[in-house]
């Protein structure tokens, strides 16, 4: 399934966070969204999911294979979510009800966009938790039992398990520690390859960029300033903005001796 | 009294010795006593004079038990704190005030570090006050701000007027206006965007250079280790599993954790 941004803007309290943003996901592809804080790569997550605050205005077009998403009410775009596109945010403590066993957790998209029954949901769950590497024990525990990695492996459990075409990931490592951030974004490769979505890659950091998307747009302002395959962004960006990032990067980042 | 001979220029600055932390959990049975959990385990570190020490590991290795031990902020279980050969016990702030202005500390997340109630000048200011010491307060603070790369005139801003790079610099302002030999960081740059941490990053080295301080890192970083630390000492499971030389230790590391941590790191090759 294809992503098109076009022209998007979004105001809150008259300030424009996103600032004529135009994007394009290809069927099955990899993009990357980078820029620093403020930039405007959540605001256009949470644009696309139709998740802004209430008072944000958003002009602009974003059409998922071709259906115009801009406009459509909380109750047309709630069929669309968790099952045609689905989301991996930053924090995974917050992301899972405290309150419900990771196993109906992951089990939850399909209680809501599916009819199937309870014993089919929990054989669907368990085996979304062993795709992500957790064992069938896991269903049964609570959140807080799990470790920071294990919780981010059940979100993307719970995020796949619809099968949804389009995936979005917001920093979804930035929480991790780093073997386990190696561990997560393994994970993002194999599973978006396999099952043939398409990933939407947000982050504020280069070496992650480079491990899991093709091509990447960077942002800057609350518009892309740059795009162009990740190899070249890296090794002869043209921006400013671009080339600050990259040159920061190179100065902070790990270099193999 | 010690034999550490304090004028000598090799012995180190900080030195923690066999240190350890146990706590005791809650009892799960009224006839015996709680499980223990051994957060740190008999750990030996030195910070020399001028040199810059990293402890890296993840959450939970016992990195930052290690620091709050070797600052005095928590009582070891076994072991002992010399800082330039005297002991430091975690006691009355009182008899710890010549070992607080000595030591400076940052914190990771600039946001919740600075109180939003007080002016840029009152947070920079206020180690001088409570340690004490003498001296023309506003004007060191306006010599520090300048120092960090700020405007002597932002000792009237509020926190939150700052963005996130500025308020790290006001807090690194606060951690050296005192002028003290060893500055320790938590986790100094992971709050901060990638442009902002090369900045915080230089400033370091320039503070380590222009001022003399030795500097003890805590940090998951593996690129501020290497770029910033002399040496480094990798914590896991609240054991020191490997220290040396930094570029020795990221180059050829022996231990088996890291190795999973080096060959863990994204980069950008």
């Amino acid at each position: 399934m294809t992503l098109d941004v076009d022209d998007l803007t979004v105001t809150i309290g008259g300030r424009r966070v996103v600032d004529g943003l135009s994007l394009h996901l290809a069927d099955g592809a990899r993009l990357g969204l980078i820029g620093e804080s403020g930039s405007g790569k959540s605001m256009t997550t949470l644009a696309v999911l139709g998740l802004l605050p209430p008072q944000a205005v958003v002009t602009g077009s974003i059409r998922l294979d071709g259906r115009e998403l801009v406009g459509l009410s909380d109750r047309q775009l709630a069929p669309l979510r968790g099952a045609t596109i689905a989301a991996v945010f930053q924090d995974p403590r917050s992301a899972l009800d405290p309150v419900m066993t990771i196993g109906r957790q992951v089990a939850e998209p399909l209680r809501l966009h599916g009819r199937v029954s309870r014993s089919e949901a929990r054989r669907r769950a368990v085996e979304a938790l062993a795709e992500v590497g957790l064992d069938e024990s896991v269903a049964g525990s609570w959140p807080h039992q799990l470790s920071g990695g294990q919780r981010q492996r059940a979100v993307i459990a719970t995020a796949l398990i619809a099968r949804p075409a389009v995936l979005l990931a917001d920093e979804p490592t930035t929480a991790l520690d780093v073997t386990t951030q190696a561990e997560v974004l393994e994970l993002f490769r194999r599973l978006v390859d396999e099952r043939g979505a398409s990933l939407l890659f947000v982050t504020h950091d280069l070496a992650v960029l480079a491990q899991v998307a093709e091509e990447a747009s960077v942002l800057s302002r609350g518009r892309v300033v740059e795009s162009g395959p990740v190899a070249r962004l890296l090794g002869s960006p043209v921006h400013p903005v671009t080339r600050g990032l990259v040159e920061a990067t190179r100065a902070t980042t790990w270099r193999a001796p | 009294m010690t034999d550490l001979d304090p004028t000598r220029a090799d012995a180190p600055l900080l030195s923690g010795r066999g240190l350890s932390r146990t706590f005791t959990l809650p009892r799960r049975s009224p006839f015996q006593p709680g499980p223990e959990r051994h957060v740190l385990v008999d750990a030996d570190l030195d910070v020399g004079r001028g040199e810059s020490v990293a402890l890296i590991g993840e959450s939970g290795s016992g990195k930052s038990t290690l620091v709050r031990l070797l600052l005095a902020l928590d009582r070891p279980t076994a072991g002992t704190v010399t800082f330039d050969g005297r002991e430091v016990r975690p006691d009355r702030a009182s008899r710890l005030r010549w070992f607080r202005r000595r030591t400076g500390v940052v914190l990771q997340d600039p946001y919740s570090s600075l109180d939003p109630r007080m002016r840029v000048g009152d947070v920079v200011a206020e180690p001088l006050r409570l340690l004490h010491l003498p001296g023309d307060h506003p004007g060191m603070v306006a010599e520090v701000l300048e120092r960090v790369g700020l405007d002597r005139r932002d000792v009237d801003a509020w926190p939150h007027e700052l963005s996130g790079g500025q308020r790290q610099r006001v807090a690194l302002a606060r951690a050296v206006v005192h002028g003290p030999d060893l500055l320790v960081g938590d986790e100094p740059m992971s709050a901060l965007d990638v442009t902002v941490r090369a900045q915080v990053l230089a400033l370091l080295a320039e503070l380590r250079d222009d001022l003399g301080l030795s500097l003890l890192i805590v940090s998951h970083d593996v690129g501020l280790v290497q770029h910033l630390s002399d040496r480094v000492a990798v914590l896991q499971g609240g054991r020191i599993v490997e220290q040396g030389v930094t570029a020795e230790v990221l180059a050829r590391p022996r231990h088996d954790y890291t190795r999973r941590l080096i060959a863990s790191v994204p980069t950008l090759d």
